[in-house]
């Protein structure tokens, strides 16, 4: 069955009647740039993101487009605005592509056994989020290797500026784009493995072609 | 013989009507009846059961079933008329059968023939109001948990309950489970603090109502009692939360009795009268203790009420 509107533009769109907890995406000149929580509670929506350099949870300031994960009740919203405000409280991740499934534990602290310890995108504060407040895995992370990440020099590069030991990092170094975060929230069958998410992402990205072209157009007139 | 539901449209515009000729308007009407008959009859039982029939004589219509069945759709529907369903298909569908009754332009019967005598639903069904799904009563009561420190000198009854004695005829009744009651024994005649489910009638016409939780070790009296002020305190419930993020972070980080507190913590809450939100929190805070040999029993206890409050 085709799905009249898969996806909402927040600012526009979203219904306020019902809480939810959905992921959403930023764009810059038509590409996914960002990964954001959007969160309905109460009739009122609330931006929950990494911005790269710090967390940060508030108003709806940018021209995001979401979609609603199922695997947050509406009942549970309030727990998840808890725990968000609690991971604001405590976390510190530093930026860098990596994702090894790590996640927030019940204090905000960054579990994770891997060295990259709290490196991570905008992504991968997303995924971890989610990681920590679920039952389950979210998403299968081992199915993304290192050829996810499109810079090959990057973890080199990374390494030098950072003074680690690129062997260390080599397990977690994986990117998992903005995009595919997004084509995650069709999903609830977890863990979400990578191929569901590349046929979903293939699909997003035509139809923001499509979409994003027709506003821009709009603007332009 | 099978019983049966029977709607008839006899009228319009006070003239006769027959099924041989009917006029769009009439056909509309009758059809929007039928259907809704039928979706709602579908949505009670299986269609197995059921046979649908159109004939002449009028235009009349009805859905048929054995007696034990059609009982059922007939108390659906009647329920729905007195404003007290809780079922959309039928109070839905219902409100269309009953705008087309009500239409003057049309005249209708609407009959229920069980064994062969007949009621007639019509006269209910103009003169009710508009039927609509009835949301859930208001509880009349609110479950808040407490710690209760008392002499324990008796236990005891089928429905087990103990006693706390104040001394001079002063007396609290709780009430437990056998299980717990078999746990409960060892501390009689001494004097102990419990973690109870206190249920409170809201406008405060009938004496609280208490529930055995847990017996709480001295060590951890008062951090729970504490915490529990400020949780009852606070009536928004992501405030609550956040105050349960905060007690269980300064419990983990002192280090000292933080997994009897934790476990007092899942096996209190674990009461389907908590919110879904509420479950959920202690759950994430007590994932990372998800395989700890002293708490894996209660916090699978208490995903498991949570799991089932989440799908209904």
């Amino acid at each position: 069955m085709i799905e009249m509107f898969p996806i909402k533009r927040t600012k526009f769109e979203s219904d306020s009647e019902t809480d939810f907890v959905a992921i959403a995406n930023l764009h810059f000149d038509h590409i996914a740039a960002h990964s954001a929580f959007i969160i309905n509670h109460k009739k009122q929506l609330t931006l929950f993101h990494y911005t790269g350099t710090s967390v940060e949870y508030g108003y709806v300031d940018e021209d995001y487009y979401h979609r609603n994960t199922d695997t947050i009740a509406p009942d549970e919203v309030p727990s998840f605005i808890a725990f968000c405000q609690y991971i604001k409280k405590k976390a510190k991740p530093k930026y860098g592509y990596f994702y090894s499934g790590e996640c927030y534990d019940s204090e905000g602290n960054h579990i994770s056994n891997s060295y990259s310890g709290e490196r991570m995108t905008c992504v991968g504060f997303c995924l971890n989020v989610l990681k920590g407040f679920l039952e389950e895995d979210y998403i299968n992370y081992k199915d993304w290797d290192e050829d996810s990440h499109e810079d090959r020099d990057y973890l080199d590069r990374y390494c030098k500026k950072h003074n680690l030991n690129p062997d260390n990092l080599q397990k977690s170094h994986r990117r998992i784009n903005p995009r595919e975060c997004l084509a995650s929230a069709f999903f609830n069958n977890l863990p979400i493995r990578k191929v569901s998410i590349d046929e979903k992402s293939i699909f997003l990205n035509q139809y923001f072609d499509n979409f994003l072209k027709v506003i821009s157009d709009d603007e332009e007139e | 013989m099978l019983d049966r539901i029977e709607i008839r449209l006899f009228e319009e515009d006070s003239e006769l009507v027959t099924l041989r000729s009917l006029t769009s308007e009439a056909l509309e009407s009758f059809l929007l009846t039928m259907n809704s008959l039928r979706v709602l009859s579908k949505s009670l039982i299986s269609s197995n059961n059921l046979t649908f029939t159109i004939e002449e004589g009028s235009a009349r219509g009805a859905v048929l079933a054995p007696e034990s069945q059609m009982r059922v759709i007939y108390n659906e529907i009647d329920l729905a008329i007195k404003g007290e369903s809780l079922d959309k298909d039928v109070t839905g569908n219902l409100r269309i059968i009953q705008n087309q009754l009500k239409n003057q332009k049309f005249g209708y019967t609407f009959n229920y023939t069980a064994s062969g005598v007949n009621t007639s639903i019509h006269e209910r069904i103009i003169n009710s109001k508009r039927i609509s799904i009835t949301r859930k009563k208001r509880s009349k009561y609110k479950y808040e948990l407490k710690v209760q420190s008392g002499y324990f000198n008796q236990l005891g009854g089928k429905d087990p309950n103990y006693h706390f004695d104040f001394g001079s005829g002063d007396k609290l009744t709780i009430e437990c489970s056998i299980e717990q009651a078999k746990l409960i024994n060892s501390h009689i005649y001494s004097n102990v603090s419990s973690l109870l489910l206190c249920k409170k009638s809201i406008n405060g016409d009938k004496k609280d109502e208490l529930f055995h939780m847990a017996i709480l070790k001295n060590e951890i009296i008062l951090p729970i009692k504490n915490f529990l002020h400020r949780y009852n305190n606070e009536s928004g419930l992501v405030e609550r939360l956040t105050i349960m993020h905060d007690f269980v972070d300064s419990v983990l980080e002192e280090k000292q009795y933080h997994l009897e507190i934790l476990k007092a913590l899942l096996i209190a809450f674990n009461d389907t009268n908590f919110h879904l939100s509420e479950f959920k929190t202690l759950l994430v805070i007590s994932k990372p203790f998800k395989d700890n040999q002293y708490l894996k029993k209660e916090r699978a206890s208490l995903f498991e009420t949570y799991s089932i409050m989440k799908s209904q």
